[in-house]
Formats: C-alpha cells, sequence, structure tokens
C-alpha cells in the first residue's frame, strides 16, 4: 500500500501549480460554463470562452493540453497518475484548462475514418476546434439509448428528421447520435455521426434550426437543435452503421478519476476560511470561533477527503488496467451531492454576502472566488446532467452489488 | 500509488478470515457475550500461536516485524468477524511499547505478548470520559523510586482479564497547558490497590472501571518520558483511532455483504425485493459509505506507519467513519424487516459493537474539531 504519488506524477504537480500561479489570472469570468452568464450575456460568454482558450494554447505550447493522448496521435502517453496529479492541480487553481480533446477525440482514434482523424485530431490538440454534442432529447434523457431522431439513407447522405436538447449548438461541427434500424433493439439502432452545423461562412445548414434556453436564473445556457430534412455525407459515420451506441461509449484509458471535484471544493473551502478571516477581524463576532461553524467546515473538509480517495481508488484501478464501473459511479453521485451542499452551506453562513452577484461594484465584492452563487445554482444540475444520481445508484446496485433489475 | 495488497498481505488477509471462522465462529461470538472473560484461554493460545500477537513484534523479540498497515489488515478482518476478546488492546499496547518503550521495556514485555502469555490494555479514559490531555488527571506522586497511583480510569477495555495496564497519569499540576505533567506508566494489572469492576455495555465488549488506591509502580516502568508523555499519548490516540477504524470497515464489509445477499433472496410481491429501486439505492448508499471508509481508513493508517504528517487524515477517518457506521447499520436494519431486529439474527452482533465503536477513540465531533485545528481554522 502507498498512498504517495510517483516522483513523476508529484513533478508535474509542483509544475504545472506554479505555472498556473504565473499564467492565469482569472478576470472574473465562469470558464466552467456557469458563471458567465452572471457577468451578462452571450458575448460575455463568448469572451470566457477565448480566455479559457488563449489559456489552453499555452498548455499545448508546454505539451500538457494532450499528455494524456497516445503517442500515435501526437499525444505524451502519460501514465493515469501523472494525469490525475496534473488534473487535481489544475483544478485547485483554478485555471480554465487542463487537459484537451473532450469525449470526441478518444472516440476518433478508435472508431474515426482516417479523413475525421487527419481533419479533427490536430485541431482537437491545438485547441482550435469544438463540438457540439447531440445526445439528449426531450424524451430520451436516461433514457438515452430511446432516442428518436431519426436518419434515412438517401444515396450518398441520411435524410435527418429530429430534435435534440440540451447541448449548445453554436459550433461548427456536432457529432451526434441518430436512429437508423428502427426495428432492432434500441440500443443497435443507433448510428454515430459527425457533421456539419454550419457551413464555411458560419450560417447553419439547410434544416437546421436552434433556439436558445434559459436556465432558472434568466441566463441562456442551452439551446434546441431542430432538424428538418438536413443532409449529412453517409461518410461522416463514426465506426459503423447502427453500432453507434457502442462507438459513443468508447472512453479510452484516459483518467477519469474526477479528481477536479474534490480539488475545487477544497480551494473553495480554503477561500472562504480566509475569507471569514479576513473579514471577522472588522465584526465583532468572530465567526470562526463558532462551534458549530467549525464543526459544518471540518464536516465538509472530512467529506472532501473521502471523495477524494474515492477518487484516487478508481485512478489507481485504471493505472492497474482494470475498467472502474461502480468505483466511478460513485464518485460522481457522491461529489454531486457534495459540490450541492458546500455551496448552499458556505452561502448560508455567509448571510447575505453569499447571495450577492459579482456586478454590484468593487464596494460589493463577492466573497470566496467571485462565483458562490453561480457555481451554488449551476451544482443543482450536476446531479442530473452526464447521468443522474439515481442513474448512478443503479449502476452501483445492479453492476456492482449485483442486485436483480 | 499503490492502494492493492501485496501476496502478502492478501494471504494474511484470507488466512485470518479462514481462521476466525474455524475458530471463532458466531456460535462462538455469542456464547463469549454470556462469557465473564470474554475469550477462551484456548483460543488466546491460538491466536498467539498463528502469529497475530507478535504480528508487528520485531523478530529479536519473537515476533515477525510486520508493518502497522499489516496489523491493520488483521484488524479488519477482527472486525469483519467480530472477533471476542483482547486482541485489539494487546495489539494497541504493543504499539505503544515498540513507539515509546525503553530496550528493557521491549525485551520484558514483546516476548510474552507475542507468546500469548499477557494480555494487555490501555487505561486512559476518567470518569469525565475525555480524551484530550486536561482529561488526565489520575494522581501519581513520586514517592524515592516509586509513582504512587490516586484515582480511577474509566471505560478500560478488558481490563478484568489483563495483565498490564498502559496508564496515563498526571505526575504534575495542569497548569496553563495541561499538556505539562502528564506521564505514561505501564501497570502491572494485579498490583495491590487495583480494583476492576466490568460494566454491563449495549456491545458486550468489556468495558471496566479500574480504581488504583495507593497503587506502588516503579519509575522504571515509566512508557517515554516522564512528565512530557503528552506526545507519547497523542501518537497512541491517533493509532487506536486509526485501528479502530480499520476493524470497522471489517464490520461494514460484513453488513453491506450480510444486507446484499438478504435482499436478493427475500422475495414480497412476487419478487426479490433487491430488485426495487429503493433498495437498490440503499444499498449503493451503503456501498459508497464502506468503500469511502476504506480508503479514507488506510490512507491515515499508511501515513501513521510513514511517519508522515497525518493529523488531518487520521481524525477524517475517524470522524467519517463514525457517522457513517451508524448510516450503514441503520440502513441494513431497514433492508432487513423485522427479523433483523431479533436476537436470533446476527446482524444485532454488528450494529451493537458499531455503536461502541462510534465513540470509541473518538466520534465525529471530537475529530472535526481536530480536522478543524488542523486546518488552521
Amino acid at each position: 500500500m502507498d498512498f504517495q504519488l510517483t516522483a513523476e506524477a508529484q513533478s508535474i504537480r509542483d509544475e504545472a501549480r506554479d505555472f498556473v500561479r504565473k499564467e492565469w489570472k482569472n478576470p472574473g469570468h465562469d470558464l466552467t460554463g456557469g458563471l458567465a452568464a452572471w457577468h451578462g450575456d452571450e458575448d460575455n460568454r463568448h469572451a470566457g470562452g477565448e480566455i479559457a482558450k488563449e489559456f489552453a494554447k499555452k498548455l499545448v505550447d508546454k505539451g500538457w493540453y494532450t499528455m494524456h493522448w497516445p503517442k500515435e496521435f501526437g499525444g505524451g502517453d502519460a501514465s493515469i497518475e501523472k494525469q490525475l496529479a496534473y488534473r487535481e492541480v489544475m483544478s485547485y487553481e483554478d485555471a480554465p484548462a487542463s487537459l484537451g480533446g473532450g469525449l470526441v477525440a478518444p472516440v476518433l482514434m478508435v472508431h474515426g475514418a482516417d479523413w475525421m482523424k487527419k481533419e479533427f485530431l490536430p485541431k482537437l490538440a491545438t485547441a482550435d476546434i469544438e463540438f457540439s454534442q447531440g445526445f439528449s432529447e426531450p424524451d430520451a434523457g436516461s433514457d438515452l439509448a430511446g432516442l428518436k431522431t431519426r436518419a434515412v439513407r438517401d444515396g450518398d447522405d441520411y435524410i435527418i428528421n429530429g430534435q435534440k436538447i440540451w447541448g449548445t449548438y453554436r459550433n461548427d461541427w456536432i457529432h451526434i447520435l441518430v436512429r437508423t434500424d428502427t426495428d432492432a433493439p434500441k440500443h443497435r439502432g443507433i448510428t454515430y455521426l459527425i457533421a456539419r452545423l454550419k457551413d464555411e461562412n458560419g450560417d447553419y445548414m439547410p434544416g437546421i434550426t436552434v433556439r436558445g434556453i434559459n436556465d432558472g436564473t434568466g441566463n441562456h445556457r442551452w439551446d434546441e437543435l431542430f432538424m428538418e430534412n438536413w443532409r449529412v455525407p453517409a461518410q461522416s459515420i463514426i465506426g459503423e452503421e447502427n453500432r453507434g451506441w457502442y462507438a459513443a461509449m468508447t472512453t479510452l484509458s484516459f483518467e477519469r478519476s474526477n479528481i477536479g471535484r474534490p480539488a475545487q471544493l477544497l480551494r473553495t473551502l480554503e477561500d472562504t476560511i480566509d475569507w471569514f478571516e479576513a473579514n471577522s477581524k472588522k465584526g465583532t463576532e468572530d465567526t470562526l470561533a463558532r462551534a458549530e461553524i467549525r464543526n459544518r467546515l471540518a464536516s465538509w473538509r472530512v467529506e472532501v477527503e473521502m471523495l477524494r480517495m474515492l477518487c484516487y481508488r478508481v485512478g489507481w484501478m485504471q493505472s492497474q488496467g482494470l475498467v472502474p464501473q461502480r468505483e466511478s459511479s460513485m464518485v460522481k453521485a457522491t461529489g454531486d451531492e457534495l459540490f450541492q451542499r458546500i455551496y448552499r452551506g458556505i452561502s448560508q453562513i455567509m448571510g447575505g454576502y453569499g447571495n450577492l452577484l459579482p456586478t454590484n461594484g468593487p464596494k460589493y465584492k463577492l466573497p470566496v472566488n467571485d462565483f458562490l452563487p453561480a457555481r451554488g445554482w449551476q451544482s443543482i444540475g450536476t446531479s442530473i446532467g452526464g447521468g443522474t444520481r439515481e442513474i448512478q445508484k443503479n449502476i452501483i446496485a445492479q453492476r456492482g452489488l449485483g442486485l436483480p433489475r | 500509488m499503490d492502494l492493492g495488497l501485496t501476496e502478502d498481505q492478501e494471504m494474511l488477509r484470507s488466512m485470518a478470515r479462514e481462521f476466525i471462522e474455524q475458530e471463532a465462529p458466531r456460535t462462538y461470538v455469542r456464547d463469549m457475550e454470556e462469557d465473564d472473560r470474554g475469550i477462551t484461554t484456548d483460543l488466546w493460545q491460538k491466536i498467539a500461536q498463528v502469529g497475530w500477537l507478535g504480528l508487528i513484534v520485531p523478530e529479536e523479540h519473537g515476533g515477525t516485524g510486520q508493518s502497522l498497515v499489516d496489523l491493520g489488515i488483521l484488524m479488519e478482518e477482527v472486525g469483519h468477524g467480530v472477533l471476542p476478546g483482547p486482541f485489539f488492546n494487546t495489539a494497541l499496547v504493543t504499539v505503544g511499547i515498540l513507539d515509546s518503550g525503553t530496550d528493557a521495556q521491549k525485551a520484558e514485555y514483546l516476548p510474552k505478548i507475542a507468546n500469548g502469555d499477557i494480555i494487555a490494555s490501555q487505561a486512559i479514559m476518567e470518569p469525565y470520559s475525555r480524551l484530550d490531555a486536561g482529561g488526565i488527571n489520575l494522581d501519581a506522586k513520586k514517592q524515592g523510586e516509586n509513582y504512587v497511583l490516586n484515582g480511577s480510569k474509566l471505560f478500560v477495555e478488558n481490563a478484568h482479564v489483563s495483565d498490564l495496564l498502559l496508564v496515563p497519569v498526571r505526575t504534575r499540576k495542569a497548569g496553563k497547558n495541561a499538556e505539562n505533567g502528564i506521564t505514561l506508566l505501564l501497570v502491572d494489572a494485579n498490583s495491590d490497590g487495583i480494583k476492576v469492576d466490568k460494566l454491563k455495555t449495549i456491545a458486550t465488549d468489556n468495558q471496566c472501571e479500574v480504581t488504583f488506591k495507593n497503587v506502588k509502580v516503579s519509575a522504571a516502568n515509566v512508557l517515554g518520558e516522564a512528565n512530557n508523555g503528552w506526545d507519547t499519548l497523542k501518537l497512541l490516540l491517533q493509532k487506536g483511532a486509526s485501528l479502530r477504524c480499520c476493524q470497522m470497515v471489517g464490520a461494514l464489509q460484513e453488513v453491506l455483504d450480510m444486507t446484499v445477499e438478504y435482499v436478493k433472496n427475500r422475495v414480497q410481491f412476487g419478487r426479490p425485493i433487491g430488485s426495487f429501486q429503493a433498495i437498490q439505492h440503499y444499498c449503493a448508499n451503503m456501498a459508497t459509505d464502506v468503500d469511502g471508509s476504506r480508503f479514507i481508513t488506510y490512507q491515515g493508517l499508511w501515513r501513521l506507519g510513514e511517519e508522515l504528517p497525518s493529523d488531518l487524515e487520521v481524525s477524517a477517518a475517524k470522524a467519517w467513519v463514525s457517522d457513517s457506521a451508524q448510516r450503514v447499520a441503520a440502513t441494513a436494519h431497514q433492508c432487513h424487516g423485522a427479523i433483523g431486529f431479533t436476537q436470533e439474527h446476527d446482524l444485532q452482533l454488528f450494529t451493537r459493537r458499531l455503536k461502541a465503536w462510534e465513540v470509541s477513540f473518538g466520534d465525529g465531533d471530537y475529530h472535526r474539531e481536530r480536522v478543524a485545528q488542523a486546518m488552521d481554522i
């Protein structure tokens, strides 16, 4: 047993920490997807995206952005431990990017046609392209394989009709799941495509309509995508026709411990304590001396540590060539819930300050990290997106513990 | 990073499980609940023979010199089998002597512990039931080459069968800093003036009150440094908490396994209740609690073994395990329905002990305050 990271992993952690502290100053944009909205509008969100991209470029120059990719695709073949250490410190330092390629890169590496690899992987490696993701539909959420968007072959094209939701469909390209066989069992009639949403001039392709959806705070967060007789070349298939479900489940052996979650929560706790230390001098009461406050802060710290250990376990399993399943679901279910409770709790103990938006000017500059209300709000969605908490618990119970369906 | 067990550790684990299944099955556990000593001499001798008592004792003193983590793995099995008797206490005193004993003390006690000749226990808490330095007030006055002890210790496990007690006492008045003036003594439990009264507890875990009346202890029996024993005691409390966590993890794993097995087989409305999502989510919560407990526990124990700073990690572990143990036990009962509430069902053997271990070496609140301190709040 050894809880210490390898020397190589420790050294990337130290190097990345120094690098981020030198190269990154958060300008007050939410770069994790939830915060830009608080600062105003779409322009601001766009600006946030540009800043994140600029930082990602620096990581590209350092050779870190694709350290997890296989050598044959220009990556660094980094060990799982190295990836884990790097991600942990990047999240702790609130860096706007760490590893590149998202979900699409590994899928293309394994299942993509040659032209796709040539066209997209180099751009993904340099942070020059982003994909929209077309998975969820209004009637296919947790039951994703029940998706209905229909693709019918017509000569060299598919003609696609249907609707997608809960993505942002503003990129030039989309990777999308469609139904190509309505008679087969639901997982076996799905095809995975990579297709142009917009043409070279930035206009949506014929048949595509996009409509924004606001979240509960009135800010634009997602879109709906309507497809009406949208023509997509048949060469867009990732993998094989009707085998799209399985291609989409490809994860490669990239680190997926979700270590960023406990790292970010730890940082939040530390920032909160700093804020109280700075502010309790001004007041008459030392909040941090109150037993119930200490108990709550320590309780969150304990849970963050427990979550961190569950994440390390996933990383360790991967480093052993094992495939974590229920172990990953434990991390997701536990991490989402803790994220929610910590942000809710901190905003409670901060009283009215916890509800202030950062748009009030310097006099009412937000405590913690400028992001408290936004992240608190965002946290509500984490146990829904990416597989709901209930789905995670089903996986733990059924695949992990062998309980009957 | 390697969060798995070595081949040797796997073997230690599987042999321990086999040993307990054969020598101390649940029927034995039940018998010992009715037994005054709480363990048979026969079993204690067998425990010595398989090498558990000498596991961490160096070879020169009759043991096999294995690590603290190895002891933790064994303790997990001891918890898994709810093994009755003073193994935990004897092991913890062994840890204390190894960490802080003189060569002479090691040579005197360790071989006897390793071969099963003496049973030992730690006598730390007093009637105020505190674990901080201010809670150590048992009076010990130096008279010539002896200390003379007057006072009492409470919640001393298995004192009634112990030959040796590790007793923190107050040798100087607590001034501004209660950490000053504490001395740890190795006390012959059969000394004149010691009286042991066994208490009845929910866990039938043989908690005792030990009173000391003019008990003479040689100054040669000071463990560590006289008057400066707090650091030694603090380390012992940490190791106690960490090893207790291991024991709890073993018990929790068995509670989970028992529950999963039950809900797979219990049929209502024509289907196993384990097919209902409400039950499945209970079980998923339990499994997450158990796995979280395991890794947070071993992180703390490993750090202690490596002599790394471990205040936060050990207290985080005990806080988490103490609380999750109660959740897991309560959920297991809910899943078992009425049968799990009966004496004939084995679940109660675990629930009652987990309840006792929750507060042993500090409960969640105690350790959260320690975490707060470690965070410099």
